[in-house]
């Protein structure tokens, strides 16, 4: 038997079998249930350990079962896909901790951890899909998936947000569905092509249609990735729990949406065609706009998840504006803070989600004097909003260098100023934060106090942020050693979209 | 052998400093902030020149000591040990919040000064800045606020520009150390852009006129030791990054030196005048730092504009910021210790006042502009929708059981007529 | 063995199982649910046996008594035939389960033997080669499905099941007529020969018009779904799963028949199938918005039936050009329809047996304490949505695929539509599925036997969509759809 054409396969089954048996767990039965998610995540991360080693040295892994006639769902390991798998296998594991610390004690989390599983499987199986349609597939069960854990705590403003929700990614999930039918009523085929996509042989009288076919696939995946007219459901998303919005804005929602994004420019219409359709440039005007405007309302939102909310769209569209710039080194940017964004963003988030466990702390207005208190929280809360601004030596700061290093060698020095401002507005909505956490007086109460002894609040709380920013500042640091995201998004780079 | 101790010397210099930052360590250790130094002054009596390429982190960091660093580093070392010693004993606490900031600072100062390419001196420069807020809005009080307020804009500004001169000179050279870029940009063809923001960056971070508000504000505000500091930290890190990054004697530029050195000039003279109308003693080192950095920068616009006299007198640049740095703390020292009560809080003047009034007011009108156009923009929108939507369901009103359909000849009638429309259809 | 399996008439045994055993919960009524399930169960196991008969030996026909056409009655099985009966079995199983535990005593006596009759009158239309043939067992399937709707009792429950009946009445006679309109013009009910026979001719045209509207009315298709909604909503749960999953299959089925065998090949004018399109479009669009703007859930589900037909008929019109294509899609969608529909009437049955009522508002914490109906209702409105992976959503990929090819943009827009709405009103129901209002009704529990019945049904429907292939490769026997159309 040939392990190699499984491998994808096992690694969706480590996350979907224990989800599938936690749904059927009573809801006392904490430990097993802790001992299932953790050895699901232990497996999946040896898993992908295994690929990673394996793709590195030029191995592949498929696996190929028939859906259609003609048509294959297919589940391939190349470096893109590898990339975004380790991401969301490292995070889930890290997410895991911290929701058992999070929700102890509160009701339905067999339900919720259940749901969590299913919606990391299908994060992977979006990585990991080898063609257009196995892509739409998990793409649209990622959807189904995140309902549950976005309406888990079953208040009326979560149900209206759910709604929200629905509606936006179910249209977006609409308009990818009939470009990709129409895609392959021209083509024939939706095998995902390195180097150069699959489009290349098609005549010139398709052009037009392709056009459409790209807006299509772009603003299906633009509702989960937050470009500006679709953004509207993300803001409103942050009333989930804490590790639900961490996963979300981290890893698996809108990291759907930018990755989808990449796999169109790269792999399905291929960047050098993109190009000559004339749809990169209005894509990256658009992700330009969606960074400023991100930015913009962040400026003025008092809820502290809210205004990380904003930042996350501004701060996705990186990775649209770095593939939209069509240059290897702009891609390597973009590609890279697909990890970066992950890492950083859920460290604030859980950190926000810190702040409203232990002190009932929701707004940034409650905030004074915070870090006084919970000073391993906040000083993660400073590496990661410092990463998002852009200052070196943290991650954000390599995302940035390599935008705007591509930017200037393919000529739109524009991009360079978007990147400016952008940082303006980054530093001129978490700075502030970052005063009241440290240097104003703390108040004499805090909102709603829970007790946890001498330490600040619980281990499974504290520990997952602060692991979190050292990785954020890690790769900034280490940013030249081998299998570093910024050396693998090379590899990747080198490998799938641009011919050595 | 001598060559390791170096190494490890110059990593601790660095690294020592970065490690007492974490309270658990410095509220444990007696002198912690003196203990800090030890490393910086032990590399400044050693001789000799030393290096350490530290290949795996960021993209490739090098430490490097010699001749011309050591001016600065001794500067900063006496600047430090002062500022160590004067602050005050309450400072010294275990439950003192600053003190992190202190060691974050130190680290970010002396990683600056021994740092041999743009990158390092950059992300070093970044945490010396945004630490040094931390000092300067000990005492919380607004006025001192509002002095942070100021000090982090034009902080946030300056790194942003310099970032972009970074991006410029990264995509010009592929090596980023001091010499390699120097070389390049002076043939580049974004010169004049990397040229202009390098300048203004550095001109802001070291408060050079006209942007020496907020070292007015900061110095007028702050404790003694923060104060001292001032002139070690931003305003001497400001110059040296300066004569660092700029192409300076490499070749005549023309046009633009002379608009520098004009500029270089003018703050001189703007700080001069001020100095003639005898300002309050408390401030008065801070004029004397504007002026003395207008003439540096004048200095630098010749150096841009004679390259061989620059070749000539550059090595005189270094120990020249090390003196104006011992000199300008000195003063601030002694005229701090002439007033009478040093807890005593000037008043800013009415005219800085209308200016930060004015500052706070075009921001608020700002927000609020914003605000209401992107708020506007939205209300209107789904006001239009949903009129829309209530309008299709007002309409699809028709169809309730007890309405058309509902009636059984109208059934009939639309069943006989399906069949005739079918047939034909068909025929 | 293997002999013994090719050789038994597993298809009359279709037909006679389940009317003999329909007879025999007759006579005794106390062990009727046990009759009943042996019989359902024999019927699938006689589904089996043909399927094997089938797949190796290809098309199954069969003269009754020896008698062949034009005078006997014959009976005929291809693949397409097949995938309708085991739907029938497979749905069949499941609500049989689930009318177990749903029935009271006094109930399941006048249950079982008219669901039987149904199955029995089913299989028969499924297996029929004759057009009169199809007449009768349209009839004794109508009466059947009328009394059982009746079966609730209560004004709501008569009122639908009078419509019901008028319509069906008026359905079968449409149709009546037409069957003896083309005897007496061709001389033939025989399917196979009434194609090789009928020639363009002012009786033909009639007939079509007659028996079209006929099969029109009884399977729905807007705007004469005037009966449906209220006569599914008022008849109990597994009654409304019966007639929304298969009843109105039925007459789909036996329209797609004599389109594809008599009329598509002597009409050559497209306006016919433009015209069903059309109205499949109007019904997509309609009822998915009445759907939406349902208060209770069981009319909502109904509605969503009106919609779902609607997709059926989009392949009329994209037959000419992508004929194998648009049919499987169309058949695809019938059978995954057939399941999630039943798993959706059987949840909300299950609903309303928990807390005695339908109000959609009101189905708060239903997901705390029926996880399992919850999680039937939510599968199966994937299929329906037509959401990968699912059976809708293969049969909606390849009917976009025969209107993308076709450049059909108006279709396509449909179909989208059709999808978002769909995923609106399903969600509508879902969204208050999590909510935490109080508990203000008194709430009985649900045997697992039902929730685990609708459960099963909304996995079949979710399984169909890895299940394209072999279901595709086994409605090819036998060549329903012509082999005339090449794929593109």
């Amino acid at each position: 038997m040939n392990w190699d054409a499984w491998l994808p396969l096992l690694v969706i089954l480590s996350s979907l079998l224990p989800g599938l048996i936690i749904f059927a767990l009573a809801e006392e039965r904490v430990r097993l249930r802790t001992v299932l998610n953790l050895s699901g995540a232990l497996i999946k991360l040896a898993l992908v350990g295994w690929m990673l080693w394996g793709v590195y040295n030029g191995n592949h892994y498929e696996t190929r079962l028939a859906l259609l006639p003609n048509l294959d769902l297919v589940l391939r390991a190349g470096p893109l896909s590898l990339f975004f798998v380790t991401l969301s296998a490292v995070l889930w594991m890290v997410t895991t901790v911290y929701a058992i610390g999070y929700l102890e004690g509160s009701p339905h989390r067999s339900r919720f951890f259940g749901f969590f599983s299913l919606c990391v499987t299908t994060t992977v199986g979006v990585a990991l899909a080898g063609n257009l349609i196995t892509f739409l597939l998990f793409y649209e069960l990622l959807t189904l998936a995140t309902y549950p854990l976005l309406v888990h705590r079953g208040t009326e403003a979560a149900r209206r947000a759910g709604r929200t929700y629905l509606a936006y990614t179910i249209f977006g999930g609409a308009l990818l569905l009939l470009g990709t039918a129409w895609l392959y009523s021209i083509t024939g085929t939706l095998e995902f092509a390195p180097q150069g996509g699959f489009l290349n042989g098609i005549g010139k009288e398709h052009h037009p249609a392709l056009i459409i076919i790209f807006i299509l696939l772009i603003a299906g995946f633009g509702v989960k990735a937050a470009l500006v007219p679709l953004h509207g459901w993300l803001p409103k998303a942050m009333v989930a729990p804490a590790p639900v919005s961490a996963l979300l804005h981290a890893v698996a929602v809108v990291k759907a949406g930018a990755f989808g994004i990449v796999r169109v420019v790269y792999d399905v219409f291929g960047v050098e065609f993109a190009a000559d359709l004339g749809v990169t440039g209005p894509l990256a005007w658009l992700a330009a706009f969606t960074i400023i405007y991100g930015s913009l309302r962040a400026l003025f939102q008092d809820d502290l998840k809210r205004r990380l909310a904003f930042s996350t769209v501004s701060q996705v569209s990186y990775i649209t504006l770095g593939v939209a710039i069509a240059g290897p080194i702009a891609t390597i940017g973009g590609v890279v803070h697909l990890v970066h964004q992950g890492l950083m963003k859920i460290t604030l988030f859980f950190c926000a989600g810190n702040l409203a466990e232990t002190l009932g702390i929701h707004k940034i207005s409650e905030m004074n004097g915070v870090g006084r208190r919970m000073p391993w929280t906040m000083a993660a809360f400073t590496i990661g909003a410092f990463g998002m601004i852009g200052a070196p030596p943290i991650a954000g700061f390599i995302t940035k260098w390599y935008l705007g290093l591509g930017a200037l060698e393919v000529g739109q020095d524009w991009v360079i100023f978007v990147l400016a401002g952008s940082s303006l507005l980054n530093a001129a909505y978490f700075l502030p934060i970052l005063h009241r956490a440290w240097f104003q007086e703390p108040p004499d109460a805090w909102p709603e106090e829970h007790n946890f002894g001498r330490k600040e609040t619980a281990w499974a709380l504290l520990l997952p942020p602060v692991l979190t920013a050292i990785l954020a500042l890690a790769v900034g640091l280490l940013v030249t050693l081998p299998f570093s995201p910024l050396e693998w998004a090379k590899l990747i780079a080198a490998r799938e979209f641009y011919q050595p | 052998m001598n060559a390791d101790i170096y190494a490890i010397l110059l990593l601790l210099v660095v690294a020592w400093p970065l490690l007492l930052a974490i309270p658990a360590l410095h509220s444990r250790l007696p002198w912690s902030r003196h203990l800090a130094i030890i490393p910086a002054a032990m590399l400044t009596v050693l001789p000799g020149d030393a290096s350490l390429e530290l290949s795996w982190l960021l993209f490739g960091t090098g430490f490097a000591v010699n001749s011309e660093t050591r001016w600065i580093l001794l500067m900063t070392v006496a600047i430090w040990f002062t500022a160590a010693t004067l602050s005050k004993p309450s400072m010294r606490d275990h439950g003192n919040h600053a003190t992190p900031f202190f060691f974050l600072t130190l680290t970010g100062n002396l990683g600056a000064i021994l740092a041999t390419d743009l990158i390092s001196f950059f992300s070093f420069a970044t945490l010396m800045g945004y630490s040094f807020y931390g000092l300067l809005i000990q005492d919380s009080n607004d006025e001192v606020r509002r002095a942070g307020r100021l000090y982090i804009i034009f902080l946030v500004v300056a790194d942003l520009l310099l970032f972009e001169a970074l991006l410029l000179a990264a995509f010009t050279t592929e090596d980023l150390r001091y010499e390699a870029v120097r070389e390049a940009m002076a043939g580049a063809s974004s010169l004049q852009f990397y040229l202009w923001m390098v300048l203004i960056g550095f001109a802001l971070k070291a408060g050079v006129w006209p942007a020496h508000l907020w070292l007015l504000a900061t110095y007028r505000s702050v404790q003694r030791s923060t104060a001292l500091l001032l002139m070690g930290v931003p305003v001497a890190m400001g110059l040296l990054g300066a004569v660092r990054w700029l192409p300076l004697g490499e070749f005549d530029i023309q046009g633009t030196s002379e608009v520098i050195q004009i500029m270089g000039i003018v703050a001189f003279l703007y700080a001069a005048q001020k100095l003639i109308r005898r300002p309050a003693l408390k401030i008065l080192p801070a004029w004397i730092t504007i002026a003395v950095t207008g003439m540096f920068i004048a200095a630098l616009g010749a150096g841009l504009a004679h390259p061989a006299i620059w070749r000539q007198y550059e090595y005189l640049s270094y120990p020249f910021i090390a003196f104006m740095g011992i000199l300008l703390a000195t003063l601030t020292f002694f005229t701090s210790r002439l007033q009478d009560s040093p807890q005593s809080i000037n008043l800013p003047s009415p005219r800085m006042a209308a200016f930060h009034l004015w500052v706070a007011r075009c921001f608020n009108t700002l927000q609020r502009w914003t605000k209401e156009s992107l708020f506007g923009f939205q209300s209107y929108w789904s006001s239009t929708w949903l009129k829309t939507l209530k309008q299709i369901q007002r309409m699809l009103d028709w169809q309730k059981p007890e309405g058309f359909v509902g009636e059984w000849s109208a059934r009939i009638t639309l069943f006989v007529l399906v069949g005739l429309a079918l047939a034909w259809l068909a025929a | 063995m293997g002999a013994m399996f090719t050789t038994i008439p597993w298809a009359s045994a279709l037909i006679l199982l389940p009317l003999a055993g329909g007879m025999i919960c007759f006579l005794w009524p106390r062990m009727v649910n046990a009759l009943g399930l042996i019989t359902v169960f024999a019927t699938a196991l006689s589904v089996i046996g043909l399927g094997w008969q089938i797949i190796n030996d290809g098309v199954y026909h069969h003269p009754i008594g020896g008698w062949g056409a034009p005078l006997g009655i014959d009976l005929y099985a291809d693949g397409l035939s097949l995938l309708m009966l085991s739907m029938t079995a497979l749905v069949g199983i499941c609500i049989s389960i689930y009318s177990t535990a749903y029935f009271k005593r006094e109930h399941t006596t006048r249950f079982w033997p008219l669901w039987l009759f149904l199955l029995g009158a089913l299989n028969a239309l499924f297996l029929s080669a004759d057009i009169f043939n199809v007449y009768v067992t349209f009839e004794l399937m109508g009466l059947a499905a009328v009394a059982l709707v009746a079966l609730a009792g209560g004004r709501d429950a008569l009122g639908g099941a009078m419509r019901y009946l008028l319509a069906a009445l008026l359905g079968s006679l449409a149709y009546l007529l037409g069957v003896a309109l083309l005897y007496h013009g061709f001389g033939t009910v025989d399917i196979a020969l009434l194609s090789q026979r009928v020639e363009p001719s002012p009786v033909l045209w009639a007939t079509l018009g007659l028996m079209s509207a006929g099969l029109l009315l009884k399977t729905a298709l807007f705007p004469l779904h005037f009966w449906l909604p209220p006569a599914h909503a008022s008849a109990p749960a597994p009654v409304s799963a019966l007639l929304s999953a298969l009843v109105v299959k039925a007459s789909f089925y036996i329209l797609l028949r004599l389109w594809l065998e008599i009329f598509e090949p002597v009409v050559d004018d497209k306006s016919v199938a433009s015209l069903l399109g059309l109205l499949g479009a109007a019904a997509v669009i309609w009822g998915s918005v009445q759907a939406l703007r349902q208060t209770r859930l069981k009319l909502l589900i109904a509605y969503s039936t009106v919609a779902q037909i609607g997709y059926l008929f989009l392949a009329f019109p994209l037959a000419a050009a992508a004929g194998v294509t648009a049919w499987s899609a169309a058949v695809y969608l019938a059978v995954s329809h057939a399941l999630a529909k039943a798993a959706m009437f059987l949840a909300a049955g299950n609903l309303i047996h928990f807390g005695g009522h339908d109000r959609i508002a009101d189905l708060d914490r239903v997901v705390q304490r029926l996880p399992l109906t919850a999680g039937a209702f939510a599968l199966a409105g994937v299929s329906i949505m037509g959401l990968p992976p699912s059976g809708g959503f293969i049969g909606k990929w390849l009917m976009l695929e025969a209107a993308l090819t076709q450049e059909r943009w108006d279709l396509v827009a449909v179909m989208i539509l059709g999808g978002l709405l769909a995923g609106a009103y399903i969600f509508k129901v879902l969204g208050y599925a999590f909510t935490q209002a109080d508990i203000t009704h008194e709430s009985k529990t649900v045997p697992a036997s039902m929730e685990w019945a609708a459960l099963l049904l909304a996995m079949g429907a979710i399984l169909l969509g890895f299940l394209a292939v072999p279901v595709l490769s086994l409605v090819g026997i036998g060549d329903p759809f012509g082999v005339s159309e090449v794929r593109p």
